[in-house]
């Protein structure tokens, strides 16, 4: 009987275990091509300091920006939407409107780390308040009444938000390490690993340069990997009695910050009032949405098996989603391109390359509400239906409205994609956001107008898909 | 969820059925440098009018950008000919086995302009590369033309002058070629770490389209780029300064690995015959190589004193100044 169970447990891990070397696949490929050596010269030392530094510098300034923004989320919770919009938006719209609004000192190297920390400050401020509102309210309480210095109290407030700074801080380094639009659009001065990997394996495939980058692009984004699945995460939003107070002065400080992110967010859309390029835009909005379409439907397929694996108590889509957040993109965008050849060119290797890629992200955002789901219920409905029928049947009809808000964000993510856009598709079958970063990276003034208009309605698209997903309320499984 | 799943079913069905006829329908297809698409369009219409087969031209960057990609792709090329591959950079193309090499011979097109000795890249057409320069623009700054590459570097052309990317332009390419042609290689970076400093604000454009519309929109006052802009109707104020110049030639030429590969020759064939020369001059502002084309707009265009050809010897190092350009130049 023992042993029936482990066999049938085996079947249904099946699944994510092709899943997982299917995403693995295009590595070794990469490795087999190249060979697992480290070939390094001083430019290539030089690109890697930069990244780590950069990347520290982004997390840093990312906290900073978090810790201003928090005491706005608590007092004013309206401006959370609109100062999240360069996080949700894709990330050459935000870049673009940095650029309009720094000028030329963005493509300094300073201008990599503003990006990103216009980007992850949001979130980071996200992770700080939903632990803040974690914190019990009788330690405020007691805070409020037996501490007098207000540095001290700071200091209890910190010490309770530390699991949220940590976590934020270590995600916001991993993000930055692996950047890939921002410093492309940034003219390439100060590039990333991500995007060295990119210059060189198209702009430099007459040559192997990219050979000397595959071991060190795996070995870095590996060696990220690795304290990513041992980091506690932050605890869950729960709402506290009652708010934490906030003082004017932080509150005004905050509110200043949150105006930047107006004007941030007001030239991410700007560009909208002044149409340019639509005819020349359908063909790729079209290709952009057939490929979001389908791409999002076979990351629902992925998503149910997942979760039937995590029925049967595996923890293999949780690896999946460590590995596939930390491994580097350019490298398994360059893989998969050797991988499926034959099909380069064509649309549907980019729905396989969108759907390999966003069906871990996806199964993050399902996993909490899965988990909300109480687990004798979950347990006796494995048990007398079996773990297929289990989630097919009554898990995606309770998780329905969920796997929907997945599914819209899925869109999003995969219309928002560049890296494997870029690697994987040709001038003829380009998708939205490759065509807007060709246009923008041209340095022809029309050209680049056009490519402002297009990251703008790119920006809408996403944003207006994120809109509808927020729309869906579920009770009590929501994301 | 059935809704979705019967859409995705729809796509999935479109998209392959899109692929299964990209990598096996029987229709040709041209690939070429963005700043070559008027004349590949035109060349694709007629070759598909005459023939009576689907010809279809597709775009991709600039030319060294181009060649990248052919190596790139070269086990399973989306594509069947390739037009615009520049004498400078072509060998690589050579050395990696991405060509076929018909030998086939045309007649018409004299001996001389054939660059390629072994046969596998054919001229289609060439024209000039130098200093060209916006006459109203620098007449309202009150500056005199520049005439050499030494003036680019005077202070009053701070911020005026640019040349395209040579990491991905076929012309940016040639700027450097020429620039180390006349100067010599140590002289010549030591010129262009100098001539960075006189960069215009909008930097080094992507390629020769991208170099065009910031000439056009007045953003760059000095180019190293086409004597073909000093008679291009679209940037009408620019003129060309004629002490020197390079000679860029291009050519066509038939990918090893082409699932059409006898269409891809005769497509050849045709755009170094009379009708298809005669497409050059009004499509691409270049000139013809067969001495019966014909040529309407570049009657106009300036003559350069000297002609700097391109040294076959430097040749080798393309890939070696592009690196060091993208690391020293464009890097700081």
């Amino acid at each position: 009987m023992a042993e029936g169970d482990s066999r049938r447990v085996r079947r249904y891990v099946i699944p994510p275990l092709f899943f997982l070397s299917a995403f693995t696949l295009p590595y070794f490929i990469l490795l087999a091509r190249y060979g697992a050596f480290l070939r390094v010269d001083s430019y290539l030392l030089w690109v890697f300091a930069f990244t780590g530094a950069q990347a520290a510098a982004s997390a840093a300034l990312s906290l900073a920006v978090g810790l201003a923004l928090v005491p706005a989320y608590v007092r004013f919770p309206w401006v959370k939407p609109v100062t999240l919009v360069p996080f949700f938006a894709p990330a050459l719209s935000t870049v673009d409107a940095l650029i309009r609004l720094h000028g030329d000192f963005m493509y300094g190297p300073w201008g990599i780390v503003v990006a990103h920390a216009v980007y992850y400050g949001p979130y980071v401020a996200l992770v700080v308040e939903s632990n803040l509102r974690s914190i019990p309210a009788d330690l405020l309480e007691a805070a409020d009444l037996y501490v007098r210095r207000a540095t001290a109290r700071l200091r209890i407030i910190f010490a309770e938000l530390r699991p949220a700074v940590l976590y934020s801080f270590f995600t916001v380094f991993i993000f930055s390490f692996l950047s890939f639009t921002t410093p492309l659009l940034l003219g390439g001065r100060y590039p990333t690993l991500e995007l060295l990997v990119y210059i060189y394996a198209t702009s430099f495939a007459s040559t192997d340069l990219v050979a000397g980058l595959v071991s060190l692009g795996l070995l870095s984004s590996a060696a990220l990997a690795l304290p990513l699945l041992r980091i506690p995460a932050p605890p869950p939003a729960e709402p506290a009695p009652r708010a934490p107070a906030v003082g004017p002065i932080p509150a005004a400080i905050s509110l200043g910050a949150t105006a930047y992110f107006f004007v941030v967010v007001f030239h991410v859309f700007s560009p909208l009032l002044a149409p340019r390029g639509v005819d020349a835009m359908v063909q790729p909005l079209f290709n952009s949405f057939a490929v979001a379409l389908t791409a999002s439907a076979a990351v629902l397929l992925v998503l149910l098996s997942f979760l039937v694996s995590d029925s049967v108590g595996s923890r293999l889509p949780a690896l999946t989603y460590v590995v596939t957040v930390s491994l580097s993109k350019s490298l398994f965008a360059l893989g998969f391109f050797h991988m499926a050849q034959p099909l380069y060119g064509t649309l549907l290797i980019l729905t396989a390359a969108h759907t390999l890629v966003i069906a871990p992200l996806a199964y993050s955002l399902v996993k909490p509400a899965w988990e909300k789901i109480r687990i004798d219920a979950r347990e006796a409905c494995v048990l007398y239906l079996g773990p297929l029928k289990c989630v097919t049947r009554i898990i995606s009809e309770a998780l329905g409205p969920t796997l929907v808000q997945t599914w819209l964000v899925a869109i999003a993510s995969s219309l928002s994609e560049t890296t494997l856009a870029l690697m994987l598709t040709t001038g003829g079958a380009a998708t939205l956001s490759a065509e807007a970063v060709r246009l923008l990276t041209s340095r022809a003034p029309d050209l680049v107008e056009t490519g402002h208009f297009y990251s703008a309605a790119l920006a809408l698209l996403a944003l207006a898909l994120l809109a509808a997903s927020r729309l869906i309320k579920p009770r009590p499984y929501s994301i | 969820m059935a809704a979705v799943f019967a859409v995705a079913v729809i796509l999935v069905a479109m998209l392959a059925l899109q692929a299964y006829q990209q990598t096996t329908e029987k229709r040709l297809i041209i690939v070429g440098p963005q700043g070559i698409s008027d004349l590949g369009k035109a060349l694709a219409q007629e070759f598909s009018r005459r023939y009576g087969v689907n010809a279809t031209f597709v775009p991709l960057g600039g030319a060294v950008e181009m060649v990248n990609e052919l190596v790139r792709n070269k086990d399973n090329p989306p594509w069947d000919v390739a037009i615009g591959i520049p004498e400078f950079y072509y060998t690589v193309l050579i050395e990696r086995e991405v060509l076929y090499c018909p030998g086939v011979k045309i007649d018409g097109v004299p001996a001389e302009e054939y660059w390629d000795a072994r046969g596998c890249v054919y001229p289609l057409d060439k024209s000039y590369i130098g200093i060209v320069y916006n006459e109203t623009a620098l007449a309202r700054l009150g500056l005199r033309p520049p005439e050499t590459l030494d003036d680019l570097l005077r202070p009053e052309y701070k911020g005026l002058v640019t040349y395209p990317n040579p990491v991905t332009s076929g012309t940016g390419l040639a700027v450097l070629s020429w620039v180390m042609s006349v100067k010599g290689e140590e002289e010549g970076w030591r010129h262009l770490k100098q001539l960075a400093g006189q960069i215009a604000k909008v930097g080094y454009p992507s390629g020769f389209t991208a170099t065009r519309n910031a000439l056009k929109r007045g953003d760059v006052v000095v180019a190293l780029s086409w004597f073909s802009h000093a008679i291009d109707p679209g940037t009408p104020h620019m003129r060309a300064a004629t002490s020197s110049a390079f000679l860029y030639r291009e050519g066509v030429a038939v990918l090893k690995n082409s699932k059409n590969r006898d269409l891809a020759v005769e497509f050849v064939k045709f755009a170094l015959s009379k009708e298809g020369q005669d497409l050059v001059d009004p499509y691409n502002y270049m000139l013809p190589v067969r001495p019966d084309a014909k040529i309407e707009n570049n009657k106009g265009l300036p003559q350069p004193q000297s002609v700097v050809v391109y040294n076959p010897a430097l040749g080798s190092k393309a890939d070696e100044w592009r690196l060091r350009w993208q690391r020293e130049i464009a890097g700081g």
